[in-house]
């Protein structure tokens, strides 16, 4: 046994391990930018008037380049008119629900955080029916002020999780569980109960377009979803490192300097933020945040400083491509793209949640 | 100049006191032992220590400067706390687990620096670390875990180290690593150590003094083998242990049960 404390329960990295530095932050996101395009591209050419990659990319280069117009005024509608804004929005909310389950994942330590499990996502469409009871519209200042109603909800529901769920400061997996799966409910209820007791017509529509998938939207909305995503990332990203010390657990973390309950409101405000947005123009889409992030970390490793970024990049690649499974597989008909995310999503919640009772917690 | 005065030191949770007004003094360059069985209050006096937990009154000075002027970075660029607690929450490899330690070295978005992988290398060097520098940290054995979170404290070269229970979930042959390498840190770097334990065991050899803590309050505070002191032991966990003399200091047995 004179070996013993050399030998090791894990073989020698072959690799030397590769700390983050700029350039691989580069390179990983110019990559997943460059196949974020080309997912951009084929949604757009996809579709009951097939349009080819080619002919979609000079039909986007055409208001800056001279370039001579060889599509139909079909076709350009088509791509430009329907498919554009739609795959535009599946990107933004992909994006919003990838980065907020990373954010939620980090800050409870807990790989099974999602804003759909974690109930976030109920109490932001729960806010965006507030919002319609109150007279909000989809068009003009609506369009800001849904996602801000959205956000509300959001926070909201996330706090009740959080208080619900925390035992000594820690959140274990089953009352996290737990306590999402209350919260969820609470709202769904909610959300019912308020379109049972208010007949408007308008509002059914809401509570119908809540249910997950991509409707139509204005430019308006579009913008406004993309302004809430790109001040919550940036906010989540500058508390990306504090949050890797965050794994060490609350104590270590704070011997190390680390600001414990700030970094974990900043991530409350910031992820509820760009989950009420999402939410207010998709409703809950599911699983997104709890799937992304985990092929991000197998991929490139639990840096949140890598990992945030990367979820962002493909929650947005996912989005779009499960948008176009869900306009192509019962076409002409669609289906709402929450089908298609939760169809591969709760397979891979069970797979997760197997592994973790058989011990394996990573 | 002392590295540590704990004047007065008192603390309550809310469901009672944990320390009753506690007085000492730790040197620089110096290895104190705390001890004490359960509940005698030795992870909250860390705790305070490294400005975790705020007092309910009393004074602690850290290096003569008292220790709410200490800014936080500071602070952790100058105490280094191992908790008792070594589980990662994510598949963080070794040397990225390391290089948290440099958190309060660095700035905003804490990109690894030359100096902080200088650091870093250096502290998986010392602890042994070096060949599993690229494995996920979720993956290795307790003791392996446990030299990974002095690694990381290490890094953040500290001038005063705290560590909790750094033997608890060892075997025998890990917890004589593991000691052998903080008397060498405190030997070869003049590292100051204080290292909370229930085992008294660990103390004879490595430290220099010891304090022990028995429902919050200090029953005695000396030289190892004072503090060994059968009579005195015997005070606190009654007739259930025996005390013998080894060859490099006393050591402390449970009782055998009666045949």
């Amino acid at each position: 046994m004179s070996e013993r404390t050399l030998a090791s329960s894990v073989a020698p990295a072959a690799i030397p391990a590769a700390p983050v530095t700029a350039r691989r932050l580069l390179r990983l996101c110019g990559g997943l930018s460059a196949a974020l395009l080309a997912t951009l591209l084929l949604s757009l050419s996809a579709g009951t008037i097939p349009v080819g990659p080619h002919r979609v990319l000079l039909m986007l280069l055409e208001p800056v380049l001279p370039l001579p117009a060889i599509w139909t005024p079909t076709e350009a509608a088509a791509v430009l008119v329907l498919r554009l804004p739609r795959a535009l929005l599946a990107g933004l909310v992909g994006a919003s629900l990838a980065i907020a389950g990373g954010a939620f994942q980090a800050m409870s330590r807990n790989p099974l955080a999602d804003p759909f499990i974690l109930g976030v996502s109920s109490g932001a469409a729960f806010g965006v029916v507030v919002a319609v009871l109150l007279g909000v519209g989809p068009g003009g200042a609506g369009a800001v002020l849904a996602p801000l109603f959205g956000f509300a909800g959001a926070l909201l529901a996330a706090l009740v999780v959080y208080r619900l769920a925390s035992v000594d400061a820690r959140l274990p997996v089953e009352t996290l569980l737990l306590a999402g799966v209350a919260v969820s409910l609470f709202f769904a209820s909610a959300i019912m109960l308020v379109s049972a007791l208010v007949p408007a017509v308008e509002l059914q529509g809401i509570v119908f377009s809540l249910m997950g998938n991509l409707a139509p939207r204005g430019p308006a909305a579009v913008a406004a979803v993309a302004a809430c995503l790109a001040v919550g990332s940036a906010v989540l990203l500058a508390v990306a490192q504090p949050l890797n010390v965050l794994a060490l657990g609350e104590e270590a973390a704070a011997a190390l300097g680390v600001e414990v309950e700030r970094a974990k409101r900043v991530v409350f405000v910031a992820a509820s933020l760009v989950t009420g947005a999402a939410v207010s123009v998709s409703g809950s889409v599911a699983f997104v945040g709890l799937m992304v992030p985990h092929a991000a970390r197998l991929l490139f490793g639990p840096d949140n400083r890598v990992l945030l970024p990367a979820s962002l990049l493909m929650g947005a690649i996912f989005l779009m491509a499960a948008d176009v499974v869900a306009r192509l597989v019962a076409a002409p008909a669609e289906l709402p793209v929450g089908v298609i995310t939760a169809f591969c999503g709760a397979p891979f919640f069970a797979v997760l949640l197997r592994r973790r009772a058989r011990g394996g917690a990573r | 100049m002392s590295a540590l005065e704990v004047r007065g030191l008192l603390h309550g949770y809310r469901d009672g006191t944990v320390l009753k007004g506690l007085d000492f003094t730790v040197e620089a360059g110096e290895v104190l032992g705390v001890f004490g069985p359960n509940s005698a209050g030795k992870t909250t006096l860390l705790r305070l220590v490294c400005g975790t937990l705020i007092p309910s009154a009393g004074e602690i000075r850290l290096f003569g400067r008292p220790l709410p002027e200490w800014p936080r970075r500071e602070l952790a660029r100058t105490v280094a706390l191992v908790p008792q607690e070594t589980a990662v929450a994510f598949p963080y490899t070794v040397l990225e687990v390391v290089l948290m330690g440099r958190y309060p070295h660095g700035g905003g978005f804490g990109l690894p620096t030359p100096a902080d992988l200088a650091a870093a290398e250096g502290a998986l060097a010392r602890t042994d670390l070096t060949h599993l520098a690229g494995a996920p940290v979720t993956d290795l054995s307790g003791g392996e875990r446990q030299r990974v979170m002095l690694a990381r404290a290490l890094a953040q070269a500290p001038r005063l180290l705290l560590l909790d229970e750094p033997t608890a979930h060892l075997d025998l042959a890990h917890q004589a690593e593991v000691l052998a390498l903080i008397a060498a840190l405190n030997r070869k770097a003049g590292l100051t150590v204080i290292l909370v334990s229930h085992d008294l065991n660990v103390a004879p050899g490595l430290c220099h003094r010891a304090l022990l803590l028995h429902a919050g309050e200090v029953l005695r505070l000396g030289a190892v083998k004072e503090v060994m002191d059968p009579a005195l032991l015997r005070r606190i966990y009654g007739e259930a242990i025996r005390v013998e003399e080894g060859p490099d200091g006393p050591r402390i047995f449970p009782a055998a049960p009666a045949p």
